[in-house]
C-alpha cells in the first residue's frame, strides 16, 4: 500500500520527500495540504536543511501506527537522545517547530532549554547562554530588592 | 554583543521558554541583562510554591502579578502549599481570578492545619471552556450548584480532596466532562464525614485511564463503586474499602494494576463457602478484565483470589502476555495455580517476599511439581526481583523455572545484596548445575 508523499523544500534549496501522513504533524503543513498548494512542493522559506533533517526525523519517530508501535516510555528516551545538540541548533529547532507549529516539537525544545535555565543562579545562566550584562552593579542590585525572595 | 543565539529569539519565544519553569526560576532572569528584566512579568503563568517565599509575603506577589497582566490570559495557576502558613483564604479567589482569564491548568494544593478545616474550591471550577488539566490536593470541593461544563478537561486529579453531601457529585462532574482521558481519585479518610459519597459511579466514554486509590479504614460494608468505560485502555485498582465492586464494558482494556482485597476482611469474612455475594462480586470482576494483556498483581489480591479459586475456578486470561506479581514463601503453589488461566503468558515478573505473616494452613510442599500451559508454550521470559541467592525459595523458583520452562529465552535475577558482586562466578557455577530445559535459555543476573 503506498502512502502519499509530499516534498518540502529548505530554504537553502534542498527538498525532502516525505509522507503525508507524517508531514501533517506539521500544522502548518497541515493547512496548506487541506487547502490543496502542496503540488510543487511546499517551501519552507525559513528553515535550512540542517534543521528541516531534525524536524523530519523527529515527525517520523512521532508518527506511531501499527509499523511504528513505540512506547511512550520509549519516545521519552528517544526525546533525550534526540535534543543531545548544540545550544544554537536547539534555538533553530524552537523558531522551526513554532514557525511549522508543531506542538509536541515546539514544548521538547522549549522544556529542554527551560532545563537550561532551572535552578541555576543568574551568573550561570548568562554562562550558559553568553549573555552580556549591561546592568551597572546598582541597577543589578535594584532589579534584585524588587524581589528578594526569589534570590535568597 | 557576544551573545550566543538564545538572544535572537524573539521576546514572545522567550517568554514561552519561560513558561515552562517554576516562577521563582523565571523571575531569577530579570537581572540578566536590560533585555530580561520584565519579560518574566508577561508569562501567562504562576508556578509556586508558598515556600519559596522566606517571608511570607506570596499573596501580595501573587495579587500584584494578576493586578498587572489583568488584561491578559493565564495558562497556567499552579500553587503548594508545603509549608504552614496563617490559611487566610487566599486560594479560593486566586482560582476565581485565574479561571475567569481562560486558564488551560489548574493545580492546587492545600493545606490541613487542623482537622475538618479545608478550603473549599470556588464553583466557577465548574464551568471553564478552557481547562485541560484540573489536579486539586487537600482542597474541598462544593456540590456543584449548576450543570457541569468543562469541555476541555483531559486530565482530572482529585487527591484527599472533601466533599459535601451530594451523592451525585462524582457523576455530575464526569458527565460535564466529554472529553476526559486520565482521571485520579486518590480518596480521602474523612473521618469527620464518613458516609459520603458511599456510592462511586465513574461512567465515561472516552476515559482512557482511571487510578483510583481508597484505603481502608472504617470497618463497614456500604462504600461500593462501580466504572463504567468501554474506551478504558488502564486500570489501577487500590481499592479496599469498597464492598461492592462492579466493574462493566472494559472492552478496551489493555493494563491492569490491582491491589485490593475486595473487603473480604469484613464484607466477606474469611470467604466462607456461603457467601455467594462476594463469590460472584469477584468472578464477575475478573471476567470484566479478562481480556487485559498486561497486569500487575499484589500480593494480597493473589491471596483473596487463592481462597476465592477454591469456590469457583478463576477465568482464562486469555490475551494476557505479561504479568508481574509479589508473592511470599508460602504462594509459590497458588502462583501456579494462577499461571494456568494465562495460558498464552509470554513475560512473567515476580518479585519475592520473604516477609510472611500469613500462617499456612496447608503443609509446605517440598517440591514444585504442577507445571501450568504457558510453561511448556509460551513462557518466554521470567524476571526474579528482590532476590537472595543462597535463600531457599528464590532458589527454588530458578530451579523450578529452569527445570520445567520448554521455549524460555530469558531468565532474569536481580539480585537483592549488592555485596556478592564478587560471588558472581559462584552463583554462575551452582546455575550451571541446574537442569534446563530449554536449552537456549540465557541467565542474566543483575545487581
Amino acid at each position: 500500500m503506498s502512502s502519499k508523499m509530499i516534498v518540502l523544500m529548505s530554504s537553502d534549496g534542498q527538498s525532502f520527500e516525505v509522507e503525508e501522513a507524517v508531514a501533517i504533524q506539521s500544522q502548518t503543513i497541515a493547512h496548506m495540504v487541506e487547502d490543496d498548494c502542496v503540488a510543487d512542493g511546499i517551501p519552507l522559506a525559513n528553515v535550512e536543511s540542517k534543521i528541516l533533517v531534525k524536524v523530519i526525523e523527529y515527525c517520523k519517530k512521532y508518527h506511531v501506527d501499527e509499523a511504528n508501535p513505540i512506547s511512550e516510555e520509549d519516545l521519552n528516551k528517544w526525546d533525550e537522545k534526540f535534543m543531545d545538540l548544540e545550544q544554537s541548533t536547539i534555538f533553530e529547532l524552537i523558531l522551526a517547530a513554532n514557525y511549522l507549529n508543531i506542538k509536541s516539537l515546539f514544548d521538547l525544545t522549549c522544556q529542554t532549554v527551560a532545563d537550561m535555565i532551572k535552578g541555576k543562579t543568574p551568573e550561570e545562566i548568562r554562562s550558559t547562554f553568553n549573555i552580556e550584562n549591561d546592568f551597572t552593579p546598582e541597577e543589578e542590585e535594584a532589579v534584585r530588592k524588587e524581589n528578594q525572595w526569589a534570590f535568597e | 554583543m557576544n551573545c550566543d543565539r538564545i538572544c535572537e529569539l524573539p521576546d514572545s519565544l522567550l517568554t514561552q521558554v519561560l513558561s515552562y519553569l517554576p516562577t521563582i526560576d523565571s523571575v531569577k532572569t530579570s537581572v540578566l541583562s536590560k533585555r530580561w528584566e520584565f519579560l518574566w512579568l508577561r508569562v501567562p503563568v504562576l508556578d509556586l510554591k508558598v515556600s519559596d517565599f522566606p517571608d511570607e509575603n506570596y499573596a501580595s506577589f501573587i495579587d500584584n502579578f494578576l493586578e498587572f497582566n489583568r488584561k491578559s490570559r493565564m495558562r497556567k495557576f499552579k500553587l503548594k502549599y508545603d509549608e504552614y502558613t496563617y490559611d487566610d483564604d487566599r486560594l479560593a479567589g486566586w482560582v476565581v481570578t485565574t479561571v475567569d482569564r481562560g486558564i488551560q491548568h489548574l493545580d492546587a494544593k492545600g493545606f490541613e492545619t487542623n482537622m475538618c478545616v479545608r478550603e473549599f474550591m470556588p464553583q466557577n471550577i465548574y464551568k471553564c471552556n478552557t481547562l485541560v488539566s484540573l489536579m486539586l490536593v487537600t482542597v474541598g470541593i462544593e456540590n456543584p450548584e449548576f450543570v457541569v461544563s468543562l469541555p476541555s478537561l483531559k486530565i482530572m486529579h482529585l487527591e484527599d480532596v472533601w466533599y459535601y453531601d451530594d451523592p451525585l457529585i462524582m457523576e455530575k462532574i464526569i458527565s460535564g466532562c466529554p472529553v476526559l482521558e486520565d482521571f485520579v481519585l486518590i480518596r480521602p479518610i474523612d473521618f469527620c464525614n464518613l458516609d459520603v459519597l458511599q456510592f462511586l459511579r465513574v461512567r465515561s466514554l472516552s476515559l482512557r485511564s482511571f487510578r483510583l486509590t481508597f484505603e481502608y479504614s472504617v470497618s463497614c460494608t456500604y462504600f461500593s463503586v462501580e466504572i463504567d468505560a468501554p474506551r478504558l485502555e488502564y486500570l489501577n485498582f487500590n481499592d479496599d474499602q469498597s464492598d461492592t465492586i462492579v466493574v462493566k464494558n472494559m472492552t478496551s482494556l489493555s493494563m491492569i494494576d490491582i491491589d485490593s482485597e475486595f473487603n473480604v476482611k469484613f464484607g466477606g469474612s474469611r470467604l466462607e463457602p456461603g457467601d455467594l455475594r462476594k463469590r460472584d462480586i469477584i468472578r464477575d470482576f475478573l471476567t470484566a478484565i479478562s481480556c487485559v494483556r498486561h497486569m500487575i498483581i499484589s500480593r494480597r489480591t493473589l491471596e483473596v483470589l487463592d481462597r476465592y479459586s477454591k469456590l469457583v475456578p478463576i477465568p482464562k486470561f486469555d490475551n494476557l502476555y505479561r504479568l508481574q506479581a509479589a508473592v511470599s514463601r508460602s504462594m509459590l503453589q497458588l502462583l501456579l495455580v494462577f499461571l494456568e488461566s494465562c495460558p498464552n503468558l509470554e513475560n512473567l515478573i515476580l518479585r519475592v517476599h520473604l516477609q510472611d505473616f500469613t500462617v499456612s494452613t496447608e503443609p509446605e510442599q517440598d517440591g514444585l511439581t504442577y507445571v501450568p500451559q504457558c510453561l511448556l508454550s509460551s513462557l518466554e521470559c521470567v524476571e526474579i526481583r528482590e532476590l537472595i541467592m543462597g535463600e531457599e525459595t528464590g532458589e527454588k523458583l530458578v530451579r523450578y523455572f529452569l527445570k520445567n520452562s520448554v521455549v524460555l529465552k530469558k531468565l532474569i535475577l536481580r539480585l537483592e545484596d549488592s555485596s556478592i558482586a564478587n560471588q558472581d562466578s559462584d552463583i554462575f557455577k551452582e546455575l550451571s548445575t541446574f537442569t534446563k530445559r530449554s536449552r537456549s535459555c540465557e541467565v542474566i543476573i543483575i545487581h
